[in-house]
C-alpha cells in the first residue's frame, strides 16, 4: 500500500561510509534530510579490515574532515592502534592509518547521526526514485512509504543484488550475512543508468584464544602519531598490537590443490575483481615464484577476541580455509569464528556523473561510494560529503562544490570516476595524484577548510583553527626566510656536525633548513627569537620552506594544469561535426560530454592529437563570437 | 578508425617517370577503384593482387596499368585502400587521377596520408614524422635516417629508454603507496646509477640533434673573401658544374648565387656571396651589404683566401669579421703558391681549379657541422620538437638524481621521473599515467 509518509530537502540511501558524511552534510547545511538504511544495526559497517587511513587513505580522511566531516573524529575516537606510515619518504606520502574498535566505531557513528539536528534516520529499503519532468522528486520505499525531496544521494555500497561466495556456495546477501537490496537495481536501469558487476572479498576472521602470537612478529602502534581530525583533542582508547606471520610452500600447495573448487577459478563469478585487494588464491597463482605472503592478524576491536587474518582474502571452501589458516605459524590451532567470502555487486558505470557526483541526464539524483564502482571506506566518505554538499547546494540553488585534481586527493578520486570511468573497483593511490606534493595531509586543512566554510558545513571552531595556523605559519615561514645566522663558531658548530665545511659567509634559516639533513626542530638554538606559534604551524612552514623548489615546480604544473582545465566545452557541443577528431575521441567525447579541454585530455580513447583539434575549435569559436 | 571521406593523390615525384602510383585511401577506396578501372577480374575480390586492366574515365579508356585493392586495417593508412600504377607522365597521370577524382575521390591535402596513418594508430608520431622527412630527404644519408626513424628505430630507443623510467617509477610508487609490503627493493644507490645510465643515453641522443637537423634540413654555407680569391670557383669545383659566373674581374659577383650541392650526404646550400669590401658602385653595395646578410644567417663560413697573394689587409679585416663563427678558413690557389700563406698557416690549402684538397674540405665541413658524427642508420633526433622533449627529459632524470644523491625524500624525485617520463612519451605519441598503476600491479604483488 503507497502513502505519503513526508517531505524533507535530501534523502540519503544507505548508511555506510559514504551515505553517514552524505547525510550529515546535508543536515549540517541546514537542510532537511532523511537517511534511510537497510539495517540500523549496521550503519557504519566496517564489514572488511578493521582499519581509517593508510597511505593516500589517510590523506582523504584528512580532507573529509577539513571540509567539516565526521570520519576522522569518529576514527580518532574509536582507534585502538595509531601508525603514521612513510615517514622517511617524504612529506607528500606520509599517511596516517589506524586500526578501529569496529563496533565502537559504529555506536559513535550512530550516535552522532541520532544527534544531528535536521536528521532524520530510519530502517528501510528504497524500491524507488520518483522523478517529475525529469527531476528527482522523492523515493518510495518498498513497503510503499513515498518521501517527497528535492535531490536523493544514492550510497548503497555493495548491497544492490549482492551474492556471497565461499566455495561453490553462493548466498543472496550483502556482507557480513546482512541482506542485499533487491529492487533499486531495476529502477536504475529504468532510468538509463548504466549497470556493472564487481566483485571484491574478504579474508577469514579468527579467535584470538587459538592463535600462538609469540610465533609472530608483534607489529605495535605509534603512541605519538597524530590525530586525523584537525579539531580532535585525543584518542583515549586503550592501544593494541598488530601481529605479522607468513604463508609458506605448504600454504600454496593447499590453495593450488583446491583451485577447481574456487568460484572465481570455476567460473561462478564473472564479475569484475580488484587488483588492490587481490585474493590469496589470485596472489598464489599470479605470483607463482613469491615464496611467501605476508598475513598480518589485526584486532577487530577491544571487545572482542576476534581477529581479521589480513592478506588471506578467500572465497575457497570453508574446508580449505581452514586447512590453508593451519599450515601458518602461530596458527596451526586457529579456529575460524567468520569465513572469508566473495562477494559480486551491482554498481553503476561512474562515467554518467558529473563532477558534483550528479547523474549527468537526471538532474537531483547523486551518486556516492562504492555503487560508483570505487573500493574502500575513505574512498566512499569522500565521495558521500562531496555528493551530500552538493545535494544541499542543488536544493537551493546555490553552486556545486567542485573539487580540482590540484585541489584534493577527493578531487582526484572524483575526476578519475568521471572521465576515465573505473574498470575494476578503483582504489586511491598516491600515485594517481600528479601534484601530491601540494596535497599533503598536513595541509588538508588549508586546501579545504575555506570551502567547507563557503558551503556552511564548518564550524567557527574549526575555522578559527584553520585561520591560526594559516596565519602562524605565514609569520613563521617569513621569519625562517629573513633571520640571518651570522657566520661564527655557533653556527659551524652545527654545520660539523651534520657534516658540512663551515660557512664563510651568514646564512638564513631557511637557507640553512633546505639542506637535506637539517630539521627545524634542530634550529631552535640558533635562532636569537623565535616566534611563538602552534606545533602545527611548526610542521607546515617546515615542509614549505624545506621543499619550496619543489612545491613551487608543481604550483607551475598547476597554473598549466588550469589553462586547459578553464577553457569550457559546451554542453551541447556536436562532435561529430568538428572536423579531424578521431571516431573514437568523437564517440568518447559526445558520449561523456567533458566540462572542458582539461577533462576532455582525460578521456581515454582521446589523444593528443584531438585535444589539438578542439583547442583549434575552441580558439576559433572564441574569435567568431 | 577515421571516419572520413576518401581521398586520391599522385604518390610519386611528378616529371617524367616510367611509372607513376596513384593512391586512394578511405571507405570507398573499391568503390572508387571499381569506378575508374576495368579489369576481367575485380580487384576488389581477390585483395594483395595486381590485376591488369584500364583506367576509364565517362567511359573512355585513359590508360593502361595495373591496380590492387588493399583492404584495412592492413594497410598503410590502415584503412581501405587502393594503388593505381599507371604510365609516368604528366599528362597519362593527370587523367588517372582526375578519373579516380571522378569515381567519388577527394583530392588530398599535403600530409593527409601519413596523418592518417597516424590517428588509425598505423604508426606513431616519430614514424609519421619520419615519413615527412622521407618525402622530403633530398640526399641518401637523409633517406637513410629517415629510413632507420621510420622502422623506429628513434621509437625503440625512446620506448626502451621510458620503460626504464617506468620501471623505477613503479619501484618508487610501490614503496610509497605499499609501505608494509615485503617487496624486494633495490637500495636508491642502485637506483640512482641506472638513472645516471638513462640520463647518459639521453644526452647521447641529444647530441645527435645538432647533426640529425644537419643531415635533414641541410647546412646553408657562406663563401666570403675579398674579391678574385676564387669563391666562384670553389663553389663551382664543389658543385661540380658551373653555376656561378666565373671571371678574372674583381667584383664580378654582384649578388648572392645559392645553389645545392650533395656533399658526400649532407645537403649543402652553398652562397657564394659578393666579395667584401669598400665600394662606391651602388650595385656592388648592395651585393656586400646582402653578402653581410648572408654571412649572418649561415650555418658555416668559409673564408677564402689567395694562397698566391698571401695574407692581404682586406683579408684579416674578413678574418676579424667572421672570429667566433663556424667557420673554415681555406687557401686557393694552393696550385700556384705551394702551400698556405705566411700569417693564415692553419688554412685548408686547396685548389679549385685542380680539385686538389676538395674532399679534405668536404669533411672537414661535415665534421664542423656536426654531421661527421651521425652514422648512417644510427637512432637520430631530427625533429626540433623530439630534441626539446628528450632534453627536457635529460634535465629532469638529472634534477631527480640530485635529489636522490642529497638526501632528499623520495617524494621529491618523483616528481622529475615523471616529468621526464612524459616527455619521452610526448616522442612516441602515448603516454597515460594509468601506466605507472599498470605497471605497479604487474610487477609486485600486493594487497590485502
Amino acid at each position: 500500500m503507497r502513502y505519503e509518509a513526508g517531505e524533507f530537502d535530501v534523502v540519503v540511501i544507505g548508511a555506510g561510509h559514504a551515505g553517514c558524511e552524505a547525510a550529515l552534510a546535508a543536515a549540517r547545511m541546514g537542510r532537511s534530510t532523511l537517511a534511510l538504511t537497510l539495517q540500523l544495526d549496521a550503519v557504519a559497517l566496517m564489514p572488511c579490515n578493521p582499519a581509517i587511513g593508510g597511505t593516500s587513505k589517510g590523506h582523504l580522511v584528512r580532507e573529509v574532515d577539513a571540509l567539516g566531516g565526521e570520519m576522522g573524529l569518529n576514527a580518532d575516537a574509536t582507534c585502538i592502534q595509531v601508525r603514521l606510515l612513510n615517514t622517511s619518504k617524504g612529506p607528500a606520502v606520509q599517511s596516517l592509518r589506524a586500526q578501529a574498535d569496529k563496533k565502537a566505531y559504529q555506536a559513535r557513528m550512530k550516535g552522532v547521526l541520532e544527534d544531528a539536528e535536521n536528521l532524520t534516520l530510519l530502517q528501510g529499503e528504497c524500491a524507488r526514485i520518483l522523478t517529475e519532468g525529469g527531476r528527482v522528486s522523492g523515493i518510495e520505499t518498498t513497503s510503499g512509504a513515498r518521501y517527497r525531496c528535492r535531490a536523493v544521494v544514492v550510497a548503497t555500497g555493495v548491497y544492490l543484488r549482492s551474492r556471497t561466495f565461499t566455495g561453490p556456495k553462493a548466498v543472496e546477501g550483502g556482507p557480513a550475512g546482512l541482506m542485499a537490496a533487491t529492487e533499486l537495481t531495476g529502477d536504475l536501469l529504468d532510468k538509463g543508468v548504466r549497470i556493472r558487476r564487481f566483485k571484491t572479498g574478504t579474508p577469514p576472521r579468527v579467535n584470538a584464544h587459538t592463535v600462538d602470537f609469540s610465533r609472530m612478529t608483534e607489529q605495535p602502534g605509534d603512541e605519538t602519531a597524530p590525530l586525523f581530525s584537525f579539531v580532535s583533542t585525543g584518542r583515549d582508547c586503550p592501544q593494541m598490537s598488530c601481529y605479522l606471520t607468513w604463508t609458506n610452500e605448504a600454504t600454496h600447495r593447499i590453495i593450488r590443490e583446491n583451485l577447481d573448487r574456487s568460484p572465481m577459478y570455476a567460473g561462478l563469478i564473472d564479475a569484475t575483481g580488484v587488483r588492490y585487494c587481490p585474493s590469496i588464491e589470485d596472489k598464489v597463482v599470479r605470483f607463482a615464484h613469491k615464496e611467501r605472503h605476508q598475513v598480518f592478524l589485526e584486532p577487530e576491536g577491544a571487545h572482542t577476541r576476534e581477529y581479521y587474518v589480513q592478506g588471506m582474502s578467500t572465497s575457497l571452501p570453508e574446508d580449505v580455509q581452514i586447512a590453508m589458516l593451519h599450515t601458518i605459524p602461530g596458527m596451526e590451532r586457529a579456529q575460524i569464528m567468520r569465513y572469508g567470502y566473495a562477494i559480486e555487486y551491482d554498481c553503476i558505470d561512474s562515467l554518467q556523473l558529473t563532477s558534483t557526483l550528479m547523474m549527468k541526464d537526471m538532474p537531483g539524483l547523486f551518486m556516492a561510494g562504492q555503487v560508483n564502482g570505487t573500493s574502500g571506506y575513505e574512498e566512499a566518505a569522500a565521495q558521500g560529503i562531496v555528493a551530500g554538499i552538493n545535494a544541499a547546494q542543488y536544493v537551493r540553488g546555490e553552486p556545486p562544490l567542485v573539487l580540482a585534481r590540484s585541489d584534493a586527493y577527493a578531487g582526484v578520486l572524483i575526476d578519475d570516476l568521471v572521465t576515465k570511468g573505473a574498470s575494476e573497483p578503483y582504489r586511491m593511490m598516491t600515485s594517481r595524484a600528479e601534484y601530491r606534493l601540494l596535497l599533503r595531509q598536513d595541509n588538508a586543512d588549508l586546501r579545504l577548510t575555506d570551502m567547507g566554510r563557503r558551503v556552511g558545513l564548518v564550524s567557527d571552531a574549526r575555522y578559527d583553527r584553520m585561520m591560526r595556523k594559516r596565519e602562524e605559519t605565514e609569520r613563521l615561514v617569513r621569519h625562517l626566510k629573513e633571520t640571518v645566522l651570522p657566520p661564527g663558531e655557533a653556527l659551524n658548530r652545527f654545520l660539523a656536525a651534520k657534516a658540512y665545511p663551515p660557512a664563510a659567509t651568514g646564512l638564513t634559516m631557511a637557507e640553512l633548513l633546505r639542506r637535506p639533513p637539517v630539521r627545524l626542530a634542530e634550529l631552535g638554538g640558533l635562532d636569537p627569537n623565535p616566534p611563538h606559534v602552534g606545533d602545527d604551524a611548526r610542521e607546515e612552514a617546515e615542509i614549505q620552506v624545506k621543499y619550496e623548489g619543489y612545491i613551487q615546480r608543481q604550483q607551475q604544473e598547476v597554473e598549466r594544469f588550469q589553462r586547459l582545465e578553464q577553457m569550457a566545452l559546451d554542453e551541447d557541443i556536436d562532435y561529430s561535426r568538428i572536423e579531424g577528431l578521431r571516431l573514437e575521441a568523437r564517440q568518447k567525447l559526445a558520449a561523456q560530454r567533458p566540462a572542458s579541454v582539461g577533462q576532455a585530455a582525460r578521456i581515454l580513447g582521446v589523444s593528443p592529437a584531438d585535444i589539438g583539434v578542439l583547442l583549434v575549435y575552441v580558439k576559433s569559436k572564441g574569435r567568431r563570437a | 578508425m577515421l571516419q572520413g571521406d576518401t581521398i586520391a593523390a599522385v604518390a610519386t615525384a611528378p616529371g617524367e617517370g616510367g611509372v607513376a602510383i596513384i593512391r586512394i585511401s578511405g571507405p570507398d577506396a573499391g568503390k572508387v577503384l571499381q569506378g575508374c578501372f576495368c579489369a576481367r577480374e575485380n580487384p576488389v575480390s581477390l585483395p594483395r593482387r595486381m590485376v591488369y586492366g584500364r583506367f576509364v574515365r565517362r567511359r573512355e579508356t585513359v590508360d593502361l596499368g595495373l591496380a590492387v585493392y588493399l583492404p584495412g586495417p592492413g594497410s598503410f593508412t590502415g584503412e581501405d585502400t587502393a594503388e593505381l600504377y599507371c604510365h609516368g607522365g604528366q599528362a597519362a597521370t593527370r587523367r588517372v587521377l582526375e578519373a579516380a577524382l571522378e569515381a567519388g575521390a577527394r583530392m588530398a591535402q599535403r600530409g593527409e596520408f601519413s596523418r592518417r596513418a597516424f590517428l588509425n594508430g598505423r604508426m606513431d608520431l616519430t614514424q609519421a614524422e619520419a615519413v615527412m622527412d622521407m618525402v622530403a630527404a633530398r640526399t641518401d644519408r637523409a633517406a637513410a635516417q629517415a629510413l632507420a626513424q621510420l622502422r623506429g628505430r628513434l621509437g625503440r630507443e625512446i620506448t626502451q629508454m621510458a620503460d626504464e623510467l617506468l620501471d623505477l617509477i613503479a619501484m618508487i610508487e610501490v614503496t610509497c603507496d605499499y609501505p608494509e609490503e615485503d617487496i624486494e627493493q633495490e637500495q636508491v644507490d642502485v637506483w640512482v646509477e641506472r638513472l645516471r645510465r638513462t640520463q647518459r643515453r639521453l644526452e647521447q641522443l641529444l647530441a645527435t640533434a645538432q647533426g640529425g637537423r644537419v643531415l635533414r634540413e641541410g647546412v646553408r654555407c657562406a663563401l666570403v673573401g675579398r674579391p678574385n680569391v676564387g669563391k666562384s670557383s670553389l663553389m663551382n669545383a664543389l658543385m661540380g658544374e658551373e653555376r656561378a659566373i666565373v671571371t678574372p674581374v674583381a667584383g664580378t659577383t654582384r649578388d648572392t648565387v645559392e645553389a645545392q650541392a650533395d656533399l658526400d650526404g649532407l645537403c649543402v646550400t652553398l652562397i657564394d656571396t659578393a666579395g667584401i669590401r669598400e665600394t662606391k658602385d651602388p650595385v656592388e653595395a648592395l651585393g656586400v651589404a646582402r653578402s653581410r646578410q648572408a654571412l649572418e644567417e649561415a650555418d658555416l663560413v668559409l673564408v677564402v683566401l689567395d694562397a698566391s697573394e698571401g695574407v692581404t689587409e682586406a683579408d684579416r679585416a674578413i678574418l676579424a669579421q667572421t672570429e667566433g663563427m663556424p667557420r673554415l678558413v681555406v687557401a686557393n690557389k694552393c696550385d700556384l703558391a705551394g702551400a698556405a700563406p705566411a700569417g693564415c698557416e692553419d688554412a685548408l690549402a686547396l685548389s679549385a681549379k685542380t680539385g686538389q684538397g676538395l674532399d679534405g674540405l668536404i669533411k672537414a665541413m661535415a665534421d664542423l657541422c656536426g654531421a661527421g658524427k651521425v652514422q648512417p642508420g644510427e637512432a637520430v633526433l631530427t625533429q626540433t620538437r623530439h630534441r626539446d622533449a628528450v632534453r627536457r627529459a635529460g634535465l629532469a632524470v638529472g634534477e631527480a638524481c640530485e635529489a636522490l644523491e642529497a638526501g632528499y625524500p623520495l617524494d621529491m624525485a618523483t616528481g622529475g621521473l615523471r616529468a621526464a617520463w612524459r616527455a619521452l612519451g610526448e616522442v612516441t605519441g602515448g603516454t597515460v599515467d594509468e601506466d605507472v598503476i599498470d605497471r605497479i600491479f604487474e610487477k609486485f604483488c600486493l594487497g590485502k
